[in-house]
């Protein structure tokens, strides 16, 4: 029964069926095969999508969209070329750091590629950077909108691991600033030796000025993880203080949301969040039906037998999920796979927080890794040029990140000593 | 023919969208008004969560309407790309019937467990009939259906405009 599953769902992705429509038939063959009643195939897409912790996925979302709009990017840019635009090779690392403080502001990655992407694929293209090498930048950096919190992959992971969303937010930081920190000594060295950008600080505003009009939306991470780290609200609470504190700051104080764009707004975050909801309600059902005929269990046996120690698992599946991640979209394969590996890894002493890391990670490179990258299309998007151009460029980018996500799986302490600080384990 | 089923498609699907939006709205609303009574009033509502979760719902199958309308859906497109005007019209085909197959699906068998849940009342919401949360996955369904239909004869593709 799930071989044929598997089948059809690989085949209906070849197909070019969308992603959750692929996962939804599969699963209603494998109740057919099953002999089950159909009424489990609405019952557990109900199911899989009401939960109050995923409510914090259209919320963060809309707040997401809400600052966007609000003309937050624009600020963010200035904030960050005000602290490391002097130097040669400061543009691409101001490109890094905005999507760093963006991603704290949001919780995925496409719409920082847009947002940022937007204002800075130019503006490097004008300062003498190759079109390709600042698309790759661009669509790389963009990444780091999932791995620093908010991020909706980690609410996936925490929904479907059973465990603490608060405490996969915390473990993110950790990471996060690790990759931002990388990539920014990667441009700034590789600048320097292509002899790129020495004019890059030119126009920047002084550090004090420019903080003071990105205040505002600076103090909006602080405020939501404040609030979750501080027991003050759950996940789901921070994201609708979220959406309520970027709605105030986008129509009252920068005054740059009208009665106009608010149900443009309101639409693409319905549309965003749906698209989500949509496969994750598939997804549920899917991971319902193979956890009811075994297969996580049979999985993770062979698993244990096969690679033994806990560095041959954390290698082999790292391998595994790169390969899945360039196919498979971040939030399906983390409903699916989640509740298969995570029993596996804390079977061999790996802390859950950790693995959920590992996976969040390398499943985030899956969006830069063609032919299925949501982010990199986004990117190419922006820049207007085609994908197979992008490649070459992209190539070193992506060994920076498996270098740092080689670092994060076999040094649990990025990961968790943050964790252990807040939550006092 | 074809105009005049395009044109009833773009209002239902406009109407159902105006519906999901409302539901963001509302549940966003009802986020700030659980903090605002658990902080200032100092005495929560139950019921906020249980609304919240429904609302978001009907959002969810409200919105994918038009996802499925504008080609929306994340789909890994890889033959789309390389692929001629013909067979581009051929996978079209074969999308949108995939498509039209779940949400025929959800419609049929999501109004049969609405209609088993009349008898069930909502946790947290006493009174109120489960019917009407889970009466969003067939309404839904039959938005979606007409909307597939309406990317089948006039194909739009904005996958990227709203992917995450």
């Amino acid at each position: 029964m799930s071989f044929v599953m598997l089948f059809t769902m690989l085949l209906c992705f070849a197909l070019t069926i969308s992603v959750a429509v692929s996962i939804g038939l599969s699963a209603i063959v494998g109740i057919q095969l099953a002999n089950a009643h159909m009424l489990i195939s609405v019952k557990e897409m109900f199911n899989s999508i009401n939960k109050f912790p995923l409510a914090a996925i259209p919320f963060f979302i809309l707040a997401g969209n809400l600052m966007e709009t609000g003309g937050i990017s624009r600020r963010l840019i200035e904030f960050s070329k005000s602290i490391v635009g002097s130097v040669q090779g400061g543009l691409p690392m101001t490109c890094v750091l905005t999507c760093m403080i963006f991603a704290a502001v949001s919780g995925s990655s496409v719409a920082t590629t847009f947002a940022i992407g937007a204002i800075l694929i130019p503006a490097l293209i004008k300062h003498g950077y190759p079109r390709t090498w600042a698309t790759a930048l661009q669509a790389t950096s963009a990444e780091l909108g999932v791995i620093i919190p908010p991020s909706i992959p980690m609410i996936l992971f925490g929904v479907s691991a059973e465990v603490s969303i608060g405490e996969m937010f915390v473990a993110g930081v950790g990471p996060g600033l690790l990759i931002g920190f990388a990539l920014m000594l990667f441009v700034w060295l590789y600048s320097k030796y292509k002899g790129w950008g020495k004019n890059d600080g030119d126009g920047r505003l002084s550090f004090g000025k420019a903080s003071l009009q990105a205040g505002w939306a600076l103090l909006m991470p602080v405020i939501v993880l404040g609030g979750i780290y501080g027991g003050v609200f759950t996940p789901t609470e921070a994201a609708a203080v979220a959406v309520f504190y970027s709605f105030i700051i986008g129509t009252l104080i920068y005054r740059e949301i009208g009665f106009k764009d608010l149900y443009n707004i309101l639409r693409k975050s319905v549309i965003s969040s749906a698209v989500i909801m949509f496969i994750i309600a598939n997804a549920g059902l899917f991971a319902f039906l193979i956890t009811r005929a075994g297969v996580p269990a049979a999985i993770g046996q062979w698993l244990e037998q096969v690679l033994q120690s806990p560095i041959y698992f954390l290698l082999g599946i790292n391998i595994a999920l790169f390969i899945i991640g360039m196919f498979i979209e971040t939030g399906a394969a983390i409903i699916v796979l989640a509740p298969i590996l995570v029993p596996v890894a804390i079977h061999f002493g790996i802390d859950p927080i950790h693995f959920g890391m590992v996976m969040v990670v390398n499943l985030a490179l899956g969006m830069v890794t063609p032919p299925f990258g949501v982010n990199l299309f986004a990117a190419c998007t922006v820049a207007k040029i085609s994908l197979d151009r992008v490649v070459k460029d992209l190539i070193p980018f992506i060994g920076v990140i498996l270098a740092c996500l080689m670092l994060i799986s076999y040094v649990p302490e990025i990961s968790l000593t943050l964790r252990d600080l807040v939550y006092n384990k | 023919m074809k105009q005049l089923f395009l044109r009833f498609e773009h209002w239902t699907t406009s109407v159902s969208m105006i519906i999901a939006c409302i539901m963001m709205a509302l549940a966003s609303g009802l986020g700030v008004h659980q903090i605002f009574t658990r902080f200032i009033i100092e005495s929560p509502a139950e019921w906020t969560e249980v609304l919240i979760r429904f609302s978001l719902i009907w959002m969810v199958f409200l919105g994918i309407p038009t996802a499925f309308r504008q080609g929306a859906m994340v789909s890994v497109d890889m033959l789309y790309r390389i692929s001629g005007e013909r067979m581009r019209r051929i996978l079209d085909s074969i999308v949108a019937i995939a498509a039209l197959t779940l949400c025929c699906i959800i419609l049929w068998w999501g109004w049969d467990y609405a209609n088993r849940g009349s008898v069930q009342s909502m946790i947290g919401l006493e009174g109120v009939s489960m019917f009407w949360a889970y009466l969003a996955m067939p309404v839904g369904a039959m938005f979606s259906i007409i909307g597939i239909i309406g990317f089948w004869l006039d194909p739009q593709r904005m996958e990227l405009d709203t992917a995450q």
